[in-house]
């Protein structure tokens, strides 16, 4: 399994490791906070590895992570099956390959904590599809030949829905400014905003 | 020990050596005896996997009253860290009609960096910027203007006919200020520019790839090499000229690559991959449908010749009467199916490309932001083996070049030892928001030659025409990447002071 | 990221409790949405033991509008709620548009209003974990001698970083106030306040805000009668990215006079930079372009630009006639 995040002074990544490696004891129990919380509001403690449940694309997922799990790592490398639509890339929350929506906002899942995202719809550039069909953003973006390599195109998907689910007549100003945090280095974006553009015209009901 | 590379992302460069990450991943697999993942951090990739190499250029140059270039003198150092660095020759494309009036000096200067690697068209964009630079300030001196002084000093009138058409595309017959920079800021306080430049490239092919093309029973059709993921065209294109050769759709094709396992191929670079591997796969691709008709003629009791793959389907070859569907004619294979191998073919690749772009710029006067309004690239590369990627391909050179002329620079602190934007915050990348209207042209003039590679001469010029049409705007010379506005600022200042346009 | 134990108190009162004592401030962090905190954390800038989750508490997320106008904005509102929200952007635009031309979408979906002030520095040598300098307690600001290209030109030394906030300068205009929680009390002081220049306090931080504090909500009063304001951000590159410079100018003009001025400054100072002679200047001048031209030369009249920023002075400058042209045409 990749490390929670890399550590750029290598001498205090091996004392950490030798601290962590004393004992890992599992602590709190996110499933059932929140019926603590209506009987008696406590502060909650989370340590360790903690077992919680994710709803991502509709389906409940069981993953043991630790509070510094990011939502990113726990969907690629603690899921199972793992979903790898998004994309580890910047891991800053700079380049928006991670994009997926947090009942239904876009947000960087590499800058959210995976334990704080229990209870909340996660959608990932998988669960735009319906019954394996591609969503109408997603055909466009084929039609369009809006992705090259295609790391960034999942987030650019994901972004791209999110704005024309708000607005389906959204202007190509409006789709570049709700793209800005997305990134590309091919340089597809010409025709991601065709296609996005395009996608608008469908989603208002225009063949 | 087998490499893996799936997907890889975009393969801009910095692959051709294993490097020490590739024999770092490589000595742990073979520690372990398991597979290893090799995943850079954004640090490591900036500090260990290989940057283009930085060249600082002096240039001294003079012309004649109509623009033809006299005398030049290029003094090149190059800057590659550990290693020599890259530079593609001086003058880049241009030619002095008397080369006694030309001398240049190169050198490496050494530091303590990493070592450049090939980077994206490496040496090109260094020379290009040098001679675009030097020769568009003499155009203006001369008073011959920015298109014309290019095209007194180019012989090769392939770059006239590209030149031309960038020109009429980006508007410049219209342009008010064709031989000074504009005189009088419009009423947004911003000023509009318009600026050239060339590029050339190889892009050639070579023996190198084995490509394996395999007909199942069940109808499959793929064709394997063991060539690297470069983003999605090659995996496209391999595809798409074995699915062709069977007359069945795009989809119908599967590309196997990624693998060193699935047999030689050549290192990817240079651009060379298209021109290298296409023939093969073409050529393996007919051997293989050569063996299927000859299988299916013994069957159907007809010569081989007279027997086709088109739309799905074997078909008379004269006539085109369909005999049985593609699946029908599968299923009589063995359980092996049947597969021929293929290699380069000289006759179908070509070599050497031209380029053209233009660009037009808006400087806003208050602010230094150099805001690019369009692009325009003429392209040729030979047979285009699928015109919306080679459009792709332009669209991202162009704006890689954007990129770079705008935003992009390592910034090394010598004192400390570091760099200090080491991340996509810091080191920026043009995004949405800067992107202009682009206009990506094939020369079509040029497609008899076979496949050649065209990726790399796109990013070549972009910066140079953006820096031309910067000064075309404003005044402002800058001489050194990235445009900021910080330097626009300053340079403006420098004009003012100088008694300069306001 | 180095583990941590992550606390999520259900109350303001156990958040308080749980607060550390000055001594042991690095090893308990407040964290809200988190989009900067964990980039430090990812980095190793900081390495807390624990965090102190605010999201469970009850109204920090609030916007309110009383029926006088007057503002509250919860420290754990989203910038996304703030750029969005319709009554605010018809009473005080400035705040608004300083709220949009944050980050990112994704990023305004999750950082706070909280989180935006209490923000670290972008400072190249305070983000690199190489360079131990005078922000993370080493001695010497690199950024002096070495490459200041996006340092101060206002207010520097012995640290020359600016604040990166566009909220700050913002609410700084409006004339808001923040509220700080402790155990057992609470403070209220104009945002103006919160802000320490690093001569004037503790290099390692740009705040007033105590160990033992919480920043609870921030207070804007209702805007003057006739009161027109705007932020104006300008960035190097367009996409996602901090201010350069950046202006938040409020005028009431009457008759063609400036009646009042408020005139903030980003981006150039290690706090928002509020140019109070120039607000002075303003009032009962003619609204017309030569005003603003004076004006911003008198707020740009004490910069002591470093070697590589010295553009600033003029592009500040050029920003405050932009943005007093912008209110008043």
């Amino acid at each position: 399994m990749p490390p929670e995040s890399p550590d750029p002074r290598q001498h205090v990544s091996r004392r950490s490791f030798l601290k962590g490696a004393g004992g890992v004891a599992a602590a709190g129990g996110a499933l059932g906070a929140a019926k603590a919380f209506a009987a008696a509001p406590t502060t909650e403690r989370l340590s360790g590895t903690v077992e919680i449940e994710l709803l991502v694309n509709g389906e409940p997922r069981k993953v043991k992570v630790e509070p510094r799990t990011t939502l990113l790592n726990a969907l690629r490398n603690h899921c199972e099956p793992p979903v790898t639509g998004p994309k580890l890339v910047c891991d800053r929350g700079s380049c928006g390959a991670c994009t997926v929506l947090l009942e239904g906002q876009p947000v960087y899942s590499c800058m959210q904590l995976a334990v704080d995202c229990t209870g909340r719809a996660v959608t990932t550039v998988e669960g735009l599809a319906v019954d394996g069909k591609l969503s109408t953003v997603q055909e466009a973006f084929v039609a369009h030949d809006a992705l090259m390599c295609g790391f960034c195109t999942p987030g650019f998907v994901v972004s791209i829905s999110a704005c024309l689910q708000k607005n389906p007549k959204a202007t190509r100003e409006e789709l570049q400014q709700a793209c800005s945090g997305n990134f590309c280095r091919c340089g597809t974006y010409p025709r991601v905003f065709e296609a996005a553009l395009d996608a608008g015209r469908k989603l208002q009901g225009g063949r | 020990m087998t490499t893996i590379v799936d997907y890889m992302g975009g393969g801009f460069g910095a692959k051709f050596g294993l490097g020490v990450e590739g024999q770092a991943a490589c000595e742990a697999a073979l520690e372990l005896k398991r597979p290893v993942h090799l995943m850079l951090t954004r640090e490591d990739e900036f500090l260990t996997a290989g940057n283009r190499s930085g060249a600082v250029i002096q240039v001294r140059a003079g012309v004649a009253k109509d623009g033809t270039l006299t005398a030049l003198q290029g003094e090149i150092q190059r800057l590659g860290g550990v290693g020599g660095g890259s530079f593609s020759g001086f003058p880049y494309i241009y030619k002095l009609r008397d080369e006694k009036g030309l001398h240049s000096s190169i050198r490496s200067v050494y530091t303590h960096f990493d070592a450049a690697r090939a980077m994206r068209a490496p040496g090109h964009v260094q020379a290009s910027f040098a001679i675009e630079s030097a020769l568009d300030e003499l155009g203006y001196l001369a008073g011959v203007g920015a298109l014309d002084i290019r095209k007194q000093n180019l012989t090769d009138q392939v770059y006239h006919r590209q030149l031309d058409r960038a020109a009429k595309e980006i508007g410049w017959e219209a342009h008010p200020n064709k031989l000074a920079p504009q005189e009088r800021p419009d009423a947004a306080g911003t000023k509009t520019g318009i600026g050239f430049a060339i590029s050339t490239w190889g892009g050639g092919g070579h023996e190198e790839c084995r490509v394996r093309v395999a007909v199942g029973r069940d109808g499959s059709l793929t064709a394997t090499v063991g060539t690297q993921d470069l983003g999605n065209g090659t995996r496209t294109y391999v595809a798409a000229i074995a699915a062709e050769e069977f007359g069945l759709p795009l989809e119908a094709a599967t590309a196997r690559i990624g693998n060193t396992s699935y047999g030689r191929a050549n290192a990817s670079g240079g651009s060379t991959t298209a021109a290298s591997l296409a023939p093969a796969v073409k050529d393996a691709a007919f051997n293989a449908a050569k063996a299927l008709r000859e299988h299916l003629a013994k069957g159907l009791g007809r010569g081989a010749a007279e027997l086709a793959f088109r739309g799905g389907s074997v078909v008379e070859s004269s006539g085109g009467k369909a005999l049985m569907t593609w699946k029908e004619a599968c299923a009589t294979l063995g359980s092996a199916g049947i597969s021929a191998d293929g290699e380069w073919r000289s006759e179908l690749a070509g070599n050497g490309v031209h380029g053209a772009q233009a660009a037009k710029v808006q400087v806003d006067l208050s602010t230094g932001r150099v805001r690019v309004l369009k692009m325009v690239g003429v392209q040729d590369c030979g047979l285009p083996l699928n015109r919306t990627a080679v459009e792709s391909q332009l669209n991202g050179g162009m704006i890689q070049a954007l990129s770079y002329a705008l935003h992009e620079e390592r910034v090394l602190e010598t004192g400390l030892g570091l760099m200090l934007n080491a991340n996509f915050v810091d080191y920026k990348i043009a995004g949405c928001q800067e992107m202009p209207e682009l206009v990506p042209l094939i020369d079509e003039e040029d497609i008899g030659r076979g496949v050649i590679g065209m990726a790399e001469p796109a990013i070549v010029p972009g910066h140079s025409a953006i820096a031309n049409a910067i000064f075309n705007a404003c005044g402002v010379r800058l001489r050194s990447l990235p445009f900021t506005p910080d330097k626009v600022l300053d340079g403006l200042a420098l004009l003012a002071a100088n008694g300069g346009a306001k | 990221m180095k583990a941590f134990e992550l606390l999520r108190p259900a109350s303001l009162e156990q958040a308080l409790e749980l607060l550390p004592k000055p001594a042991d401030r690095e090893r308990v962090r407040v964290v809200a949405g988190g989009q900067d905190l964990y980039t430090e954390m990812k980095d190793r800038l900081i390495e807390p033991d624990q965090l102190l989750d605010l999201k469970r508490l009850a109204g920090f997320d609030r916007l309110e509008i009383d029926g006088a106008g007057n503002v509250t904005l919860g420290a754990l509102l989203t910038l996304s709620r703030v750029a969005e929200h319709a009554g605010l952007r018809a009473s005080l635009p400035l705040v608004g548009e300083a709220a949009l031309s944050i980050a990112s979408t994704q990023i305004r979906n999750v950082g706070t209003v909280g989180g935006n002030l209490n923000q670290r520095p972008r400072c190249w040598y305070y983000r690199h974990p190489g360079a131990h300098c005078l922000k993370k307690g080493g001695s010497e600001c690199f950024s002096k001698e070495g490459f200041n290209k996006y340092n101060a030109i206002l207010g520097g030394g012995p640290s020359y970083i600016v604040h990166p906030s566009d909220l700050a300068p913002a609410l700084v205009a409006a004339g808001a106030e923040v509220v700080l929680a402790k155990k057992g009390s609470s403070r209220t002081l104009p945002l103006e306040q919160y802000y320490t220049l690093p001569r004037d306090g503790d290099p390692l931080r740009e705040t007033v805000l105590g160990s033992d504090e919480i920043l609870t909500h921030v207070r804007i009063p209702a805007p003057a009668a006739g009161w027109k304001s705007t932020y104006l951000k300008f960035k190097e590159r367009g996409s996602f990215d901090f201010a350069l410079a950046s202006v938040a100018a409020g005028l009431v003009v009457e008759a063609g006079v400036v009646r009042s001025a408020r005139l903030v400054l980003g981006g150039v100072a290690p706090i928002p930079w509020r140019a109070k002679a120039a607000e002075e200047f303003l009032a009962g001048k003619p609204a017309q372009p030569a005003t603003w031209r004076e004006a911003a030369a008198i707020a740009l009249s004490k910069a002591e630009p470093l070697s590589d920023n010295e553009y600033k002075v003029a592009l500040s400058q050029n920003l405050i006639e932009r943005a007093f042209t912008r209110l008043t045409t």
